[in-house]
């Protein structure tokens, strides 16, 4: 569920390590030599290995939140009015608003 | 939280670019990532997992910010403090007074007597009167009582020098629900049948007098009193002395703990002459005036619903100081 039916978040990420490099190289050249199969076997030797790897799903996952984020401030708080004497436009259902029927000085 | 932004590679990271390649493919890991580390040109170069836990970590900072600031609207009686752009929500008292009575005070009258018809049970109890005359308030002399008969009068003492009503006046009377606000008696004492007069003195800050005879087995009735109060004691008067039983009771009451706690100093204003006012709110109020020595000095006060006119009959033209209070609930 996107934000901000729910709040989204995301998995701590490792940088890899010297010792992750024999792998690492290996997990290369089976890419290179199109084995997929061999690459993913490779690809679970290395710890933590879903910490270490930037994939599609994780990218877009930030960029769809970060574009709801923008939505929602963007109605939210612009114009950020809850107090006026006229019904705010970017009123949504179950928002409130207090009317200013009179000032003092 | 702020995010150091990547560069692209540039052509002049060749150099740095050929030196990796060689150590990586050649399995000196330990130098290909510390060519990373040590070379500034590379620090934005390369997605590090330092830099997306930062980026993700301001992504849920933004998520989870509260959707109001944690600025309250304060709801008070009087205005608080206020910065620019704050609001505040006033409270009436509203439901705590109720007005039962009206009536029509002819002109040229000083004192108008009428019978009140509200439920005279005994936690019902007068608290004020507020008058009319051509849609202006005018000032009224109060006199609470328990029940039955209340007096609008307009001419109580030589002090406040009223002048006699030029139309008719329309009255109304308030009172309090003692039993969802109750009060408390702090103090009693018994008038001078032959003055007519009581000095009673208590602690706390009253806000109400009243006065009842005795009338035997028992049994109270309420009667009209003139109460003068100060800080520490109230001068109770009646206009006919020699109508006076022989026991006369007096009474001073405050809030009940728990109703309303404190009271609030609403006003102060500095006064060199024997009348002046104050400007207040609310119908349950005290004015206390000292001198510049903080000594009581001996008011009469006449309270209306946005005003306070205070007598002082012996002030020889000193300054004094008179402070305005309303009591404040706490809930």
């Amino acid at each position: 569920m996107p934000f901000p039916e729910e709040i989204v978040t995301f998995p701590t990420k490792l940088n890899i390590t010297t010792s992750d490099g024999e792998l690492i190289k290996q997990y290369q050249q089976a890419i290179k030599n199109q084995d997929a199969e061999t690459a993913a076997s490779i690809l679970v030797q290395i710890s933590n290995y879903e910490k270490k790897i930037v994939n599609a799903n994780y990218l877009n996952s930030i960029a769809e939140t970060v574009y709801a984020l923008e939505i929602y401030y963007l109605q939210k708080y612009s114009p950020a009015i809850i107090v006026s004497s006229a019904q705010p436009a970017t009123q949504e259902k179950t928002d409130m608003w207090f009317e200013i029927t009179g000032t003092e000085t | 939280m702020s995010l150091e932004l990547l560069q692209d590679i540039h052509l002049s990271d060749d150099r740095f670019w050929d030196e990796f390649q060689q150590c990586w493919n050649s399995g000196n890991y330990v130098r290909a990532i510390n060519i990373l580390d040590e070379n500034e040109e590379l620090v934005s170069k390369y997605l590090s997992a330092d830099w997306l836990n930062s980026l993700t970590a301001l992504v849920y900072q933004l998520e989870t910010v509260p959707d109001w600031s944690k600025k309250q609207i304060v709801i008070s009686y009087l205005p608080p403090s206020l910065e620019s752009g704050d609001i505040w929500f006033q409270l009436e008292i509203g439901d705590l007074t109720i007005n039962v009575s009206t009536g029509v005070m002819p002109a040229g009258s000083y004192i108008y007597s009428k019978n009140v018809n509200f439920n005279p049970n005994p936690y019902n109890i007068i608290l004020n009167m507020v008058a009319f005359q051509n849609n202006e308030q005018v000032l009224l002399n109060i006199r609470p009582n328990g029940s039955g008969v209340m007096a609008f009068e307009r001419n109580m003492d030589n002090v406040l020098e009223d002048e006699p009503l030029s139309s008719d006046i329309v009255c109304m009377i308030f009172y309090a629900d003692l039993y969802e606000h109750p009060f408390i008696n702090i103090a009693t004492g018994g008038i001078n049948v032959n003055t007519g007069t009581a000095t009673v003195s208590f602690t706390g800050v009253p806000f109400l007098a009243t006065g009842e005879i005795y009338t035997g087995g028992g049994g109270y009735e309420p009667v009209l009193l003139d109460a003068k109060i100060n800080s520490s004691s109230i001068v109770f008067a009646v206009e006919d002395a020699s109508s006076l039983p022989s026991y006369f009771n007096v009474e001073v009451h405050y809030f009940l703990s728990g109703a309303f706690t404190d009271f609030v100093k609403v006003s102060t204003k500095t006064i060199s002459s024997t009348i002046d006012s104050l400007l207040c709110v609310g119908y349950m109020l005290n004015v206390i005036v000292t001198d510049s020595s903080k000594n009581l000095i001996q008011t009469d006060v006449r309270f209306n619903a946005d005003q306070a006119i205070i007598g002082v009959p012996q002030n020889n033209g000193e300054t004094l100081t008179c402070n305005l209070y309303y009591p404040q609930e706490v809930t």
